[in-house]
């Protein structure tokens, strides 16, 4: 299926209609998002290869994740996804956009 | 148990058409799932394993014979994907690329096998035979994951082997049946979408390349080439890479996402894929690690247990080593003076015998005591997996001084010696960052460094002034980052680092890795100490140290030591304690505290700690940063030696 070029190369896209998500109030910066609640990665940032080693650890568009703690001092943020712990330091979290989603039966297992 | 005997082998194998000749085997795997201790159970301890990613920074290689077949084993760095981000895992791919591999052991953390699956994914393009080893099934388990064996190895095309490497399970069975599935070439090729399959069409006739003798699959370098990996891309001829540009800006306009995220996501779909026809997840059990993190991470209370702990460390090695020197020192001090005793002293022979043995004495009673508990408590630390932990506690600090948070593994190596702290390095992405941590982590106190640190402040002043020189050392080298940075400054990118589970570690794997470590010592150093001893016994006989302390005295004078000392300053470019040794021997007497004030040890040992590297760190600053950047970090490690010493004896004649 041919897809509109205009889209920003790394949005989700709602499964149903096949519309692109905006970035409605909802959708916030990792780096700011609530401890402990499930969410949902909208938006990865590009370029240097960036979006690749994010997502060789399992972080990319659509995917579940967790914030378990954010260290002080600028530091970066401790997030469980796709089964595994992932420090992700601040500058990066801040680039990252997620939203929060429903907790899935399957989360509770398949994060750790 | 080091290598797997020949006749607990043939009895699995003895259904198995026995082979001859050699086959190369590689160890490939995510990092942390175990793919050095398979190495180590095989073929011995020789490759480095800690619970922390990058810890396997070199590719080691080591030999198992079994059913008349002769195995080269290589361990390889862990490496996510094929597409590299460091010269750690630029190192895996370059040798998988170049070696004529026979047989590929793909090792998979069970617990994390749907990402684990990607890497699989990848390694079946390369068309070389290939098993799957499912280790860690203790810790799937325990999440409530269940695999199908059968059903993998059916999805996948190749065979599949379940193990818990860390308790030696299912490795023997692992490499029974290697010599025959080197043979078998994976069938079954992956079919991608259509778009993606043809594109790949496209690429697949004009792509040709064989790097060091090996020519490559065609349709696993097209792959690449849409994938816009750069080393491949360097590869191939022209015709190649234009027609490669061609297809991916097609696969683009069609799809809307660059080509390499559409091959990414489609790898990764069919991964997620796998995972859910070949396993089931139930109820995971309660993990108390969880908790544990929970704490050492907390905002508060994680540095509160990290103070602890390194303190806690520092302690505990002053203590024990302390214990152990006073216990031996009289003992030996003792055979020295009847050595004395027994030859006519003065004579060449008696210099020389007494030289060695103070050698071998200072060895025993100065070195071992502190390196030995270091040594284990580091080891205990790595195979916790505590490290990373650390690396995210201090990130923050860290990027002040514009360091990578990751910095933090050479750095806590730096405290067991210069020279793995060095390699540790490859793990860094920029070359500005491996620079700056190599700067750093040599001129963090090694162990031989924390030696004279110990048995000489320590001992002889008091243990809060041998903190106080750690606190001390601590702040230059964050002084040092913050020059450094401004120097040449660059945007770190920013830290991604997976943090492993908790492991416990095994009493007789850190034996083994401490023995590992403490060889090096016994075998080289320890020697190097007899050796230089000697020399400097040999010196004195005939005078020559009068020459050399005549030269270094304008040192010496700043310093306001002893001119005797000059000596000791050479000796410290073999080895460190050789300094400390060679102080006593050039003082006469090993109750230094009669002959030197508080400050001139004070001001001796800064001098120490600070400045050149042994040389073996010099050897490897040479490889890993190149010639010149070595010679700034020796010139640099000299000056700021002379100049902090010099400050310490003019600071310190005011207060005490």
């Amino acid at each position: 299926m041919k897809m509109k070029t205009n889209f920003s190369l790394s949005q989700n896209v709602d499964p149903t209609t096949q519309a692109p998500i905006q970035r409605g109030s909802e959708v916030i910066q990792l780096d700011r998002a609530p401890i402990d609640k499930y969410m949902e990665v909208v938006e990865v940032p590009l370029g240097r290869g960036v979006a690749r080693s994010l997502a060789q650890l399992g972080l990319s568009v659509s995917e579940r994740l967790r914030v378990r703690s954010a260290a002080p001092w600028g530091g970066p943020v401790l997030v469980e996804i796709g089964g595994t712990t992932v420090a992700i330091g601040r500058g990066l979290a801040r680039r990252i956009m997620v939203r929060p989603v429903r907790k899935r039966k399957r989360d509770a297992t398949c994060l750790p | 148990m080091p290598a797997l005997a020949n006749s607990e082998l043939t009895s699995h194998a003895s259904h198995l058409p026995a082979y001859s000749g050699r086959r190369t085997v590689a160890l490939v795997g995510q990092p942390n799932c175990g793919k050095s201790t398979i190495f180590n159970h095989v073929v011995g301890y020789r490759s480095e394993t800690a619970n922390f990613p990058g810890s396997t920074v070199e590719v080691s290689r080591g030999k198992v014979r079994l059913n008349g077949l002769t195995l080269d084993v290589f361990d390889v760095p862990g490496i996510y994907s094929l597409t590299t981000s460091n010269p750690a895992e630029a190192a895996a791919k370059h040798f998988l690329l170049s070696t004529e591999v026979d047989l590929i052991i793909n090792v998979v953390d069970s617990s994390l096998l749907s990402r684990g699956l990607e890497l699989t994914l990848e390694l079946l393009e390369l068309g070389i035979p290939m098993l799957v080893c499912l280790n860690m099934m203790d810790d799937a388990d325990r999440k409530g994951i269940s695999i199908s064996i059968e059903k993998l190895a059916e999805r996948l095309g190749v065979p599949v082997f379940a193990a818990v490497a860390a308790r030696g399970v299912g490795i023997r069975e692992l490499f029974a049946s290697a010599g025959h599935y080197s043979l078998r070439t994976p069938v079954g090729l992956r079919q991608w979408s259509r778009d993606v399959e043809e594109a790949i069409a496209t690429i697949e006739p004009r792509s040709d390349a064989a790097v060091g003798g090996r020519t490559m699959p065609a349709r696993f370098l097209a792959i690449k080439l849409l994938e816009a990996d750069p080393d491949i891309t360097a590869l191939v001829g022209q015709a190649g890479q234009t027609e490669a540009e061609r297809a991916r800006r097609r696969l683009e306009d069609l799809r809307g996402r660059s080509a390499e995220a559409v091959v990414m996501a489609e790898r990764h779909d069919d991964a997620m894929r796998i995972f859910e026809e070949v396993a089931s997840v139930g109820r995971p059990r309660p993990d108390i690690r969880r908790l544990v993190d929970a704490v050492l991470t907390h905002s508060l209370w994680g540095y509160v247990f990290l103070v602890a702990i390194f303190v806690g460390f520092f302690w505990g090695v002053f203590g024990i080593g302390s214990l152990v020197e006073r216990a031996l020192q009289p003992g030996f001090a003792a055979a020295s003076a009847r050595f004395s005793g027994w030859l006519s002293t003065g004579t060449l022979r008696e210099v020389l015998i007494r030289s060695i043995w103070d050698g071998f004495a200072g060895g025993a009673t100065i070195v071992l005591p502190y390196v030995l508990p270091f040594l284990f408590g580091l080891a205990f630390l790595e195979d916790l997996g505590y490290l990373p932990r650390v690396a995210y506690l201090m990130d923050g600090l860290l990027h002040r001084i514009g360091l990578h948070g990751t910095s933090v593994m050479p750095f806590v190596l730096g405290y067991g010696c210069s020279v793995p702290a060095c390699m540790a390095t490859r793990i860094l992405p920029s070359k500005r960052d491996r620079f700056i941590a190599s700067v750093l982590a040599t001129l963090i106190p090694c162990s031989a460094r924390s030696n004279v640190i110990f048995a000489l402040v320590a001992f002889y002043i008091g243990p809060g002034w041998a903190l106080a020189v750690f606190c001390f050392n601590g702040l230059i080298v964050v002084l040092s980052g913050l020059i450094l940075t401004r120097i040449w400054p660059e945007v770190s990118p920013g830290m991604l680092l997976e943090v492993p589970r908790y492991q416990l570690p095994r009493l007789k794997v850190m034996t083994r890795k401490v023995w590992f470590r403490l060889r090096e010592f016994v075998v080289l150093s320890w020697p190097l100490l007899i050796a230089g001893s000697a020399v400097l016994g040999l010196a004195e006989y005939w005078h020559w140290d009068r020459a050399i302390n005549w030269a270094l005295s304008p040192l010496t004078r700043l310093l306001g030591l002893p001119a005797v000392v000059g000596t000791t300053l050479i000796f410290g470019l073999l080895r460190k304690e050789l300094s400390m040794i060679m102080l006593v021997e050039a003082l006469g007497t090993t109750r230094v505290s009669a002959v030197m004030t508080t400050t001139q040890i004070l001001v001796f040992t800064i001098f120490i700690t600070f400045y050149i590297p042994c040389v073996a760190t010099i050897a490897t600053m040479i490889k890993e940063i190149g010639r010149r950047m070595t010679a700034i970090a020796v010139g640099y490690s000299l000056l700021i030696a002379t100049i902090l010493a010099a400050a310490t004896r003019f600071v310190l004649a005011v207060f005490l």
